[in-house]
């Protein structure tokens, strides 16, 4: 009986830990899953449709500057040392920061506003919920109660 | 026995899992709420790139975002740019060292109808120089843009004012931070008209690749034109067109053709460009051929015309620091009846890093007005000191025509502010 009860107390605590793993596990499995997406987002009603990849590409390459309902798109960036905006242009466009500051610089001398920079993403959630026709990308998925959608989720 | 503990733990892994997920969504419902009531605080509304100084929001005006018709603070856009210049010749030129351009430009994105664009740039101020008593020059102040474009709808513009001539990709985008050399290729500057006073027609063929044709004319002369130390002539009535077939984040290609009566001389110049540009990972390749045809017909270009030009030159260098420069053009307008101007560029830069980029360009042109051609090949590096500019340091090599083959280092600061 009392080996019994020992076996049964082993097994418990074997079983605690397999849980306390397996709990770990899955943890660590959605933090990095929230890591890996990427959220573009907007005032919620501003675009009618949901962006695929490039979509974004084009309003972050100024292409496209008002939507189907004739709003001024304005696209918000974050700050070009900012972790998030290396994968966005990576991921995005295939190009660094760097190179796609540029691009936007030689926009602006030609008179093309480039994308609006906001220094956190909770500024950039600010800015696209008061703004109407601002996009902008974050990394943690936008509160349901917000002024703001998601256009597009992009894996990273 | 073993079965039921399985099965135990696997509602107890679940249930864990769930309970843990529902805390980290607590948690970041939590943070998110948190960081609501800092939002306005945090709230950067730099407005660009590297801009430190802008309009900072507040919690009493949110309005001013939300609502278009409050939202003027976005549709304006101050940017400019400067560099200085040293030149150390290998040959019997002179050393010198220069503020070459102070540029500020303002672009308004208003409505259809108000989207003024103003450049204004002093440029040439000599702050040394080898040559004696030559030391210190003051420069020269012009508004090397000055127009307004009204949309007719998202495919059609009209542009009227003073404007970059749409010849080459060089031409219109010539600050020296977004260009890579200190020397600006002979092929992108020097045998046609740099800028138009008058009237643009632009029609986008298609957004997504950026494909689009411009046709543009000037009636009369140029509005404040630079020196003729800074370009070869001027020039009054001038017509052409650009077709971009691609501009993009990959690309970039045109095919240009301008018209234009020289003002100084009877010459009328006839110019072909073509360009293309390659934007790679770590690899800019950019490449640029030119003609320009030179004709000046017998009746035009007479003795009077060429006594008048001169009298004019006259007047004009003997007021001008710039006079020596002055009659080598009055030469150069009057020597060439007929002719052809032209050539073209091979120009790679590799970026080596984030700060460290190398370049190189090799150049071929045909001067009429030597009647004889030069080239000369370019290599250097630019160090990029973050939102503080850039250091350019090259050398330039060359031979043949004068005008394309001096030899000698250049060293450039050059940075964009906002």
């Amino acid at each position: 009986m009392a080996l019994a009860f020992h076996t049964m107390q082993c097994l418990g605590d074997m079983m605690k830990k397999i849980i306390i793993l397996i709990s770990i596990i899955v943890l660590m499995s959605s933090a990095v899953g929230h890591a890996e997406t990427l959220y573009v987002i907007a005032q919620k009603g501003a675009f009618v449709s949901q962006k695929n990849k490039n979509d974004i590409a084009d309003l972050y390459l100024l292409k496209l500057k008002i939507n189907s309902t004739g709003l001024k798109i304005i696209p918000i960036n974050l700050p070009i040392n900012h972790p998030l905006r290396s994968k966005f242009s990576q991921s995005i466009f295939n190009r660094s920061p760097e190179a796609l500051s540029e691009y936007w610089d030689r926009m602006s001398f030609r008179g093309i506003r480039p994308p609006v920079v906001q220094r956190s993403e909770q500024a950039v959630i600010l800015f696209v919920s008061r703004v109407k026709g601002a996009i902008g990308y974050v990394s943690q998925k936008p509160l349901r109660t917000s002024n703001v959608e998601i256009l597009s989720e992009i894996s990273l | 026995m073993i079965s039921l503990l399985s099965k135990f733990g696997l509602i107890a892994c679940l249930s864990v899992s769930f309970s843990a997920q529902s805390a980290v969504h607590n948690l970041q419902n939590k943070q998110d709420k948190g960081s609501d009531k800092n939002l306005t605080s945090n709230l950067d509304t730099n407005t660009k790139e590297n801009s430190q100084s802008s309009i900072q929001n507040n919690s009493t005006q949110p309005e001013l975002f939300s609502q278009e018709q409050d939202d003027y603070a976005h549709d304006w856009d101050v940017s400019g740019y400067i560099k200085t210049f040293a030149s150390l010749p290998t040959d019997n030129r002179h050393s010198k060292l220069e503020l070459d351009d102070l540029s500020i430009y303002v672009s308004g994105n208003i409505n259809r109808w108000l989207n003024p664009f103003v450049e204004a740039e002093y440029f040439g101020a000599r702050l040394l120089s080898s040559q004696k008593g030559k030391n210190f020059k003051n420069g020269k102040f012009i508004f090397e843009r000055l127009y307004n474009d009204f949309k007719i709808n998202n495919e059609d513009r009209i542009r009227l004012g003073k404007f970059l001539a749409p010849v080459g990709y060089w031409n219109l985008i010539h600050a020296a931070p977004l260009v890579w050399t200190v020397n600006r290729p002979l092929t992108s500057t020097y045998s046609y008209s740099n800028y138009i006073t008058g009237l643009e027609y632009g029609h986008t063929l298609n957004s997504m690749s950026g494909s689009r044709i411009d046709f543009y004319a000037q009636f009369g002369n140029e509005y404040n034109p630079k020196p003729l130390s800074e370009h070869p002539r001027r020039y009054k009535n001038i017509a052409g067109a650009s077709w971009t077939i691609i501009d993009d984040l990959d690309s970039r290609s045109s095919i240009d053709v301008q018209y234009a009566k020289v003002k100084t001389s009877q010459n009328k110049r006839l110019t072909f460009s073509f360009q293309k540009i390659w934007y790679l990972q770590t690899w800019d390749i950019d490449t640029q051929i030119i003609y320009t045809k030179i004709t000046n017909t017998s009746d035009d270009y007479n003795t009077e015309n060429v006594v008048n030009s001169i009298n004019k030159i006259s007047q004009i260098s003997n007021k001008s620091e710039f006079s020596n420069l002055i009659n080598i053009n009055s030469n150069e307008e009057i020597q060439h009846e007929n002719g052809w101007d032209g050539g073209g560029y091979l120009q790679a830069r590799y970026r080596y890093s984030s700060k460290w980029n190398f370049y190189g360009r090799g150049e071929y042109f045909h001067l009429a007005i030597e009647g004889k051609s030069g080239q000369n090949f370019v290599i250097g590096t630019r160090y990029h000191l973050g939102k503080w500019g850039n250091i350019n340091v090259e050398f330039k090599s060359g031979s043949g025509a004068q005008k394309i083959a001096a030899d000698g280092f250049s060293i450039s600061y050059n940075a964009m502010f906002r």
